[in-house]
């Protein structure tokens, strides 16, 4: 899709608005984004920004959850939220023509919540059924372990969902407290996409600042808060969890790299490509296309403020999980020696770009992306400009952010109990 | 509102072109979709569509799997494949810089006709962990064994990828004969949907013309009996920690126009938030982690349902809500304020999705193998302006919801069966096995290595 032009005003320290056109699209986007999510949450309250996501929407001063929900369908929208480790918020996908019907409902659902005891009981044991959930599910599990291990006893390992202890022990005038004293406190960036008056949506942004500093008295962020910065500790574990049922053996493989904000991200994105993101990757070529060891086998990174993770994860049968784990610590260690060639990083930059444009090229993917950037980086580069970085991304990077990867690895692999 | 042309090329009596011109994305997704899956199979050959589509991307004339990997990875394209009861496809999304190429790529590995002896055993290896991976997922475990028993001594009960002995039993040729036949005797669509001009497309894919055999094209897919009477089939399994349940019935087929009505009440039932089961069970009462209504269409026949997820102590309730809301549709319908939305939502829904080009390329393709016509955008607008809250409920019937089936799984004791059997007499206690006898019977412990 063609470059479209960003517009981007900070209307206080803490409060941005961005919005990008995309004028041939009969469809927008409209995302509320909140620089706080899991990592934020005190060890005793893991789980509470995903609860009080979940409660804004189960009812507002002027309709309960069943009203909501209706009013929504019939706008013919898409209205949710999410939570992330460093943020979270409320997205919305819809015709352009009800963008006023949207904005309303979402402004509703954000400032004008009522928490009632009784919804407060309802959500918490959706979360609880939710915890236990993941239990059935190996993969789940298994990430888990994996970043409780990678991140001890640092906030970033929580789970976003919590767990049974702090769930059961939350109570609602803590989640309360947490609405208006983090959640709302916490930088915050209205991110619109679609064929919408840039005039029209200042004045409605205007005012939401206006309301959030008459109903909390927030205007500006201190960003006073001690960063967690984690001290990372060099990797050596091998943790290896038995588990009644399960019938495959899951493993992952993880090395830290460089934070989302640094010159190597599109390097480390490139390098993940050649190690296992694509079908012509070497550890797909290796396992499953020569061997045949695993049907699921890929590498994947994931992006925080202050570190970042390149990793591995396949299934196989519980017999050759050790075979496979050879192989992957084999290729990895042969990726740092020798790096990747220039066969490998024209095909990595070829396929990165491309796929970059497709993924972005919807409203709602865009809108997030523009938001996040502004919230974790404070840069909301263009199409074209993205673009741009990953051509000018070098051989030498690539092979450098590679030599930066963590020296040791976790592994952490969940198999059956009886074998 | 975008409304595209949809664009329709028969080329000759088998191979059909769709293009959707979407201007305003930056990409296309082209598929070659073939009339052809797992109900083509019998139980000594399950799986052999869904392990030709694995073995398509084994190379083609002078080049490896791996060549073909990296030429079309190179050109910035994702390929892939899948197979699904009625139909086998291999797709990808790329720019449209790359079209011709992309194309005469995937022409190519249509072309190879003949494996190398290696290269299957090893993507038998890899398509047998494909099916293990599903005994570890308690949702598809168990909408396989709802197929299974909502279709007995029929081939639409198969599961796609075929079971851990016919794939182990699959020989090379026999793979290679039914590759030659599918290539030759099955309707093929070509569906694409982008940016890309329908002239320019059609000009390029002029030049392959030839590779299209003209023989005609063959369909013998028998009709399955729809079993009398309902029946609830119970799974135990105590290494599970939730109860895992899907209750439904047999309704219209895939080109029956009355898909509209179903559309809408699904969506009442249990296909949104606002559903009727989705706020009473989830929202409400917080019975169930998840549940959701669903149904499937194929050529001759559907199946409706709901799924759900629930715990030991609620299992009770929550077959005592869901077979109380369905007497109430049944005996009452829907209401004018349910259809209303319901219709809003689908509508909305639908123009959203028009702008994912490859969902487009996969319902156009669906639509023309199924029905002959692929709907604009605006034709299915209109379909659902045209339904009324009278005409929904002069259907209700579609569902047969007297006639109702179900499959449990989890750790379910002695006296949650009592409770079970309330809601439907429980005739084949024999279907009830722990965890061990369920999977070891479909996992055959055996070192492929």
């Amino acid at each position: 899709m063609g470059n479209n032009e960003i517009i981007f005003v900070e209307l206080s320290s803490k409060f941005s608005v961005i919005i990008e056109r995309m004028p041939e699209l009969p469809s927008g986007a409209l995302v509320i984004l909140f620089k706080q999510g899991s990592r934020n949450e005190l060890p005793q309250q893991a789980g509470i920004t995903n609860l009080l996501l979940g409660l804004l929407f189960r009812q507002t001063t002027k309709k309960t959850f069943i009203e909501i929900q209706e009013y929504i369908d019939s706008l013919g929208a898409e209205l949710d939220s999410f939570v992330a480790k460093e943020i979270s918020g409320i997205y919305s996908r819809y015709l352009v023509d009800r963008f006023n019907e949207v904005w309303s409902l979402t402004e509703e659902i954000i400032f004008y919540p009522k928490f009632t005891e009784e919804e407060f009981t309802k959500e918490k044991k959706l979360a609880e059924k939710e915890i236990i959930s993941e239990e059935d599910d190996p993969e789940e599990y298994l990430f888990n372990v994996f970043y409780k291990n990678l991140f001890p006893n640092h906030p970033l390992s929580n789970r976003i969902i919590g767990d049974m202890d702090s769930i059961t022990q939350l109570v609602l005038d803590e989640v309360r407290n947490y609405y208006s004293n983090c959640l709302l406190y916490a930088p915050i960036c209205v991110s619109i996409t679609g064929n919408i008056d840039p005039d029209f949506v200042l004045k409605l942004a205007e005012q939401m600042k206006n309301l959030l500093s008459n109903l909390f008295g927030l205007i500006n962020h201190n960003d006073t808060t001690q960063k967690d910065t984690p001290t990372f500790k060099p990797l050596s574990n091998f943790v290896n969890v038995k588990k009644k049922g399960v019938q495959q053996s899951y493993t992952v493989i993880g090395w830290y790299t460089c934070p989302y904000q640094s010159e190597y991200y599109f390097p480390v994105i490139f390098a993940n490509t050649i190690l296992g993101g694509c079908t012509s990757s070497r550890l797909y070529y290796e396992v499953r296309e020569k061997r045949g060891l695993a049907y699921s086998i890929s590498s994947f990174t994931d992006f925080y403020s202050d570190i970042g993770i390149l990793g591995v994860y396949f299934i196989t049968q519980p017999d050759l999980a050790e075979a496979v784990t050879e192989i992957v610590l084999e290729q990895t260690h042969k990726l740092r020696l020798q790096g990747i060639s220039k066969d490998e990083f024209d095909l990595a930059r070829n396929y990165v770009k491309s796929q970059t444009l497709i993924r972005t090229d919807n409203p709602l993917a865009r809108a997030l992306r523009n938001a996040r950037n502004k919230l974790l980086i404070n840069r909301i580069p263009t199409v074209s400009e993205i673009i741009n970085e990953i051509e000018n991304v070098s051989l030498i990077r690539v092979n450098e952010a590679i030599g930066e990867l963590s020296a040791n690895q976790l592994i952490v692999r969940v198999e059956p109990s009886e074998r | 509102m975008n409304s595209s042309v949809i664009n329709v090329t028969k080329i000759n009596q088998r191979v059909t072109v769709i293009i959707e011109e979407m201007p305003w994305i930056s990409y296309l997704t082209l598929g070659f979709v073939f009339e052809t899956g797992s109900r083509d199979e019998d139980e000594t050959i399950n799986g052999i569509t869904h392990f030709i589509e694995h073995m398509t991307f084994k190379g083609a004339e002078g080049k490896t799997a791996y060549d073909i990997a990296r030429i079309l990875e190179n050109l910035g394209a994702f390929v892939n494949g899948y197979t699904s009861k009625e139909e086998m496809a291999i797709y990808g999304s790329f720019l449209k810089e790359k079209f011709s190429d992309v194309f005469s790529i995937i022409i190519s590995m249509f072309k190879k006709r003949k494996y190398d002896e290696k290269d299957f055993n090893l993507e038998k290896k890899v398509i047998l962990q494909e099916i293990s991976e599903i005994f570890d997922e308690p949702e598809e475990l168990l909408s396989e064994f709802f197929l299974k028993e909502m279709f007995p001594q029929n081939s639409l009960g198969l599961p796609v990828a075929g079971s851990l002995s016919s794939i182990e039993n699959l020989t090379k040729s026999a793979l290679e004969t039914q590759l030659i036949h599918n290539w030759s005797n099955k309707r093929i669509c070509i569906s694409i949907a982008g940016n890309i001009e329908s002239s320019d497309a059609l000009r390029c894919i002029a030049n392959y013309v030839d590779n299209f055999a003209h023989e005609d094209y063959q369909k013998h897919w028998s009709t399955p009996v729809r079993i009398s009477d309902g029946f609830i089939k119970v799974i135990k399994r105590n290494d599970l920690k939730q109860i895992y349940g899907i209750i439904g019935s047999y309704t219209i087929s895939f080109n029956d126009p009355r898909r509209y009505v179903l559309a809408i009440l699904n969506h009442v039932v249990g296909a949104s938030r606002s559903s009727r089961l989705v706020s009473l069970l989830q929202e409400e009462k917080a019975l169930v982690s998840y549940i959701s209504s669903f149904y499937e269409l194929y050529s001759d026949i559907g199946i409706w349902g709901i799924f759900f997820i629930t715990n030991s102590d609620s299992l009770g309730d929550v077959l005592r809500f869901i077979t109380e809301e369905l007497k109430k549709l049944k005996n009452f319908g829907i209401t004018k304020r349910e259809m209303d939305k319901a219709v809003s939502y689908r509508k909305g829904l639908t123009a959203l999705s028009s702008e994912d080009s490859s969902l487009r390329m996969r319902h156009n393709a669906r639509n023309f193998l199924k029905m002959g016509v692929v709907p604009t955008l605006k034709d299915i607008l209109n379909e659902y302006d045209k339904l009324t809250v009278d005409k929904v409920n002069a259907e209700l019937d579609i569902l047969n919801i007297d006639n109702w089936c179900g499959v449990i799984m989890g750790p379910i004791d002695d006296t949650q069966l009592v409770d079970i059997s309330i809601y439907k007499p429980i005739k084949e206690f024999q279907f009830l096995l722990d965890t061990d006898k369920v999977l070891k019977k479909h996992v055959v412990s055996k070192t492929i290595y």
